[in-house]
């Protein structure tokens, strides 16, 4: 073999090559026709040297494949409808998969660990503590799964605890003396304690506190402990405080992650979603297809969006800023006030999809008949022009 | 009162102004037009292309396959040539107020600016 013949094998393989990177870059584009026009032009575009897509060409194709999978090419609002619905199924896909991540995290300790966490906290007392719930949540009505898809939860649906204090709930002690050494003890058992803090009522006519007790967080592994000591309730001896504790999980690290891929491939899905109900509404032979579709798509986001928003700074909120899994799950608004409004948007959108299921395309507007072509084959290689 | 174009709106439009053009071809144009200025990427340039087409400013003139790949051309329709009519007036008027506006105020300038030699780009917009 001779010098060119292995110079042009090595270009027709760098050639194959980069046209498969291209075609794969197009995938991103709605299967049809416009792929192959499109590396076409790239490929005419090429330079011989190049072996991939330029990561400015990539970023455009894209941008712009996303965007043609919406269909109707001169309208705004289609991609201001996909954005909301993306935001909606990113919510509903992040809810699915922090609950199934929450499955992998250790439960609470029992027996010996976890008499070691009350013992620390409340040593040489007897102990008395429970969950408030078996599973990852609590619900005070405690509903059957028939009364839940009927209902929804209560509004104090949150993370389940468990919850411990001592038998006797007073301690004959002064409490800063008792947290302090609490707060040590439970340090030297590997704790890092958070903060500590007044509590008591707050006077109106000055804004001071009037302090009537105090409180401790703290943290170790995916725990977190809270342990509180008051003055003020009622039943509780001269010298003595009451005191009570409890211990929440957090999410392990992989929690927030599995959330946050929710809501990307949420979001790509329903991005998706809305581009194939577009292009085959927007194809319809009827017109009240069309206005159907319009309409359903627009009720169900009036009730599913501002619960995605809400979902969305929720989420932000619970793994990223207070960190706190007291105030329940980023979605809880969903289960509890907003219930109804979730299940009709959800049934609405399922109702506009089946619709545009159903949608049959107006023959004379398929899309490679809208204008009249005329085709010639021609035989040659590719030249610059 | 229409908007005014987007640049390579009016460039894509221009390109297929004299002929039918497939999308390489009219990448080619644009960029041979503009001196080497306006240089549009294939993911553009088909997005600009199916907007005009939806707004029948554009339309598919025929296909080709070559080496097994389809290349369709595109032409300008009818009221493609009238929004670039209309917007290359718009220009013309803005640059000529614009030169006005100029020797107005540096009028030992005023004859120079007035030649389109002196501003090949905005003699061409013009």
């Amino acid at each position: 073999m001779s010098n060119n013949d292995s110079e042009e094998a090595t270009n027709s393989t760098a050639a194959r090559k980069l046209e498969r990177r291209y075609r794969r870059v197009l995938r991103v584009y709605p299967a049809g026709r416009r792929r192959e026009e499109l590396l076409d032009t790239l490929l005419e575009m090429a330079p011989p040297s190049r072996a991939w897509p330029t990561t400015r060409e990539t970023a455009d194709l894209v941008r712009r494949g996303l965007r043609a999978r919406l269909g109707r090419p001169a309208s705004r609002a289609v991609v201001v409808v996909a954005v909301m619905v993306a935001l909606v199924t990113g919510y509903l896909a992040a809810a699915f998969a922090v609950r199934g991540a929450w499955e992998a995290v250790p439960d609470y300790p029992s027996g010996g660990k976890l008499a070691e966490i009350t013992g620390t906290v409340f040593p040489g007392l007897q102990v008395d503590g429970s969950r408030d719930a078996g599973g990852l949540f609590h619900d005070l009505d405690e509903p059957s799964t028939l009364d839940v898809v009927r209902h929804g939860h209560e509004e104090d649906f949150g993370y389940a605890e468990y919850n411990f204090a001592p038998a006797a709930m007073y301690i004959a002690d002064d409490y800063h003396t008792w947290m302090t050494e609490t707060a040590r003890r439970l340090t030297e058992a590997g704790w890092t304690v958070q903060d500590v803090s007044p509590t008591g009522a707050t006077v109106i006519a000055t804004g001071k506190l009037d302090e009537s007790g105090t409180t401790l967080t703290a943290d170790r592994g995916n725990l977190h402990l809270y342990v509180g000591a008051e003055t003020d309730v009622v039943g509780t001896p001269v010298g003595s405080f009451y005191a009570d504790a409890n211990l929440t999980r957090m999410p392990a690290w992989y929690v927030p992650a599995a959330g946050a891929l929710g809501w990307l491939a949420g979001g790509l899905i329903g991005w998706l979603l809305t581009g194939w109900a577009s292009r085959r509404t927007e194809r319809a032979a009827s017109s009240r297809v069309r206005a159907l579709t319009t309409a359903l798509t627009g009720v169900a986001l009036f009730f599913l969006l501002p619960l995605a928003i809400l979902g969305l700074l929720g989420f932000v909120d619970e793994f990223w800023i207070t960190r706190s899994p007291g105030a329940g799950p980023f979605w809880s608004l969903g289960v509890t006030w907003f219930y109804g409004c979730q299940q009709l948007g959800t049934l609405l959108g399922l109702v506009a999809l089946v619709l545009a299921a159903f949608a049959r395309p107006h023959h004379s507007l398929l899309p490679d008949e809208t204008t009249k072509t005329t085709s010639k084959i021609k035989n040659q290689s590719p030249a610059r022009e | 009162m229409a908007k005014p174009m987007r640049e390579p709106t009016f460039w894509i439009l221009t390109a297929l102004a004299a002929e039918p053009r497939h999308g390489y071809g009219v990448l080619q144009e644009v960029s041979r037009l503009t001196g080497g200025q306006v240089k549009l990427l294939a993911g553009t340039l088909y997005a600009a292309l199916d907007r005009l087409t939806a707004e029948g400013l554009v339309e598919a003139d025929h296909d080709e396959v070559v080496d097994g790949r389809s290349r369709r051309y595109y032409r300008l329709t009818s009221d493609g040539a009238t929004a670039l009519e209309a917007e290359a007036e718009r220009l013309r008027l803005s640059a000529r107020t614009a030169r006005q506006q100029l020797a107005a105020g540096r009028p030992e300038l005023g004859p120079a600016l007035g030649r389109t030699a002196a501003f090949p780009k905005l003699g061409r917009l013009a």
